[in-house]
């Protein structure tokens, strides 16, 4: 695998990648058999050619326990990078082990909502792309969440230049 | 510093790691060190039900696992995983993995069910780039998913020129004018056995179609490569950034050929 630079990873995110009007309805989240989540996986490609995969994971158990995850698939490989992932307020604490490692304060923190975001350094210092993570007031549920996951990866209806709410846009 | 003193500062430490909130009627959080490849921690949940103490993880460490996109409910990794609970004592009641803690022995119970998570945690270095075995279990169900059970045979001999089985097809598709003969590659030995296969079939003179998918088309010697472009009809270079379209392909050919 290639390091991918922050300047890259900020470029992935933040291309447009526009989808069809039903395409939303496409993001719901089916049992999965024997599991006690339900899972969602949908391909979409960025307006620059790029390949990208949205991963969904939602628990049954606990409604605050969900991952909204945007996934860069490198052409002509099998190479799969995890840019950003939204997390819900699953019932553990997170360590940022960069951070840790070297000695930054508040490196720790106790449950809550929370997004994970590759990083350059971390994957120079062998540790995964996206294991630095911090807390967010951006969302407070799932389907806030998932909102403002598309606003940030930049996801846009075709007949809409605006930015479209899920729930406006004919979504589920 | 004396030994007591190391010791009473050793334990502070260790201790100082494991604490409890609750959150919700007899249910805590049991925070704890241990933690995925991302710095999240392993889910621990107390929870009193019925007279008796559990721990639970409420579903959470199949669906963290999970994000990577592994298969954990067949072949190999399922073996492994119904290996670790078995070992340390763990149920799983459809994906909630569970252990009951006997007598109020809650640090006993506690190191034997994180122990498990950890060792289901480890599933992960499994994922399709690291362990070459799993690409066949990974074949056969993406073809089980997407061909119904009336139309396929895995491991298709044919008996009347080949009754040995000296000539393997992974799987036969049939219900078409020409059966679709599909083989999974994994390295250069395969690719030479599947040329061998589909060259008897020609000789043998039965019309049929071929298609490959390989686990890492790049890794195949280019000549070796060369020769089976020749006899086949069909290849994919990988499985696992093809299935679209591999499952595209297979509803046109299917559809066609009826």
């Amino acid at each position: 695998m290639r390091i991918l630079t922050d300047e890259e990873i900020t470029a992935l995110i933040s291309e447009p990648k526009i989808v069809t009007a039903n395409w939303f309805s496409r993001l719901e989240a089916k049992d999965k058999a024997h599991f006690q989540h339900k899972e969602k996986e949908v391909d979409i490609e960025g307006d620059n050619g790029n390949l990208y995969r949205v991963i969904i994971r939602q628990n049954k158990l606990n409604v605050l326990d969900f991952s909204i995850i945007l996934t860069f698939r490198e052409k002509d490989s099998n190479l799969e990078y995890n840019l950003l992932r939204f997390n819900g307020k699953h019932p553990s604490a997170h360590t940022n082990k960069w951070e840790k490692e070297n000695k930054l304060q508040e490196y720790r923190f106790s449950p809550a909502f929370h997004i994970h975001k590759a990083t350059q350094r971390y994957q120079e210092n062998g540790y995964r792309i996206d294991g630095y993570a911090e807390v967010t007031a951006r969302y407070s549920d799932f389907h806030t969440a998932l909102n403002q996951f598309l606003l940030e990866c930049n996801i846009k209806r075709e007949d809409d230049g605006a930015q479209t709410s899920l729930f406006e846009g004919g979504g589920f | 510093m004396n030994f007591e003193s190391l010791e009473k500062e050793f334990k502070n430490k260790i201790c100082d790691e494991i604490s409890l909130a609750q959150e919700g009627l007899n249910r805590f959080i049991v925070f704890n060190p241990f933690m995925f490849d991302d710095g999240d921690h392993l889910v621990v949940l107390l929870k009193g039900k019925e007279d008796k103490w559990l721990f639970s993880d409420e579903g959470h460490t199949f669906m963290h696992v999970s994000y990577d996109d592994i298969d954990l409910d067949r072949g190999t990794r399922k073996k492994i995983i119904d290996t670790v609970l078995s070992n340390y004592g763990i149920k799983n009641l459809e994906g909630e993995l569970i252990t009951e803690i006997p007598d109020n022995q809650f640090g006993d119970a506690l190191y034997s069910y994180l122990q498990g998570l950890i060792k289901i945690t480890d599933i992960s270095y499994l994922s399709r780039e690291r362990v070459k075995s799993t690409f066949m279990e990974d074949f056969e169900a993406f073809i089980e998913e997407k061909v119904s059970p009336n139309r396929r045979i895995f491991n298709y001999n044919d008996n009347e020129h080949d009754p040995d089985g000296k000539n393997m097809v992974d799987c036969r598709i049939n219900g078409m004018t020409h059966p679709l003969l599909v083989f999974g590659i994994q390295n250069d030995d395969k690719c030479r056995d599947v040329i061998i296969t589909c060259l008897q079939f020609e000789k043998y003179g039965l019309p049929f179609r071929s298609m490959a998918i390989f686990e890492d088309q790049e890794s195949i010697n280019r000549k070796v490569l060369a020769r089976f472009s020749d006899v086949c009809d069909k290849q994919f270079s990988t499985l696992a950034t093809n299935k679209d379209r591999i499952s595209k392909y297979l509803s046109e050919i299917i559809e066609e050929n009826k």
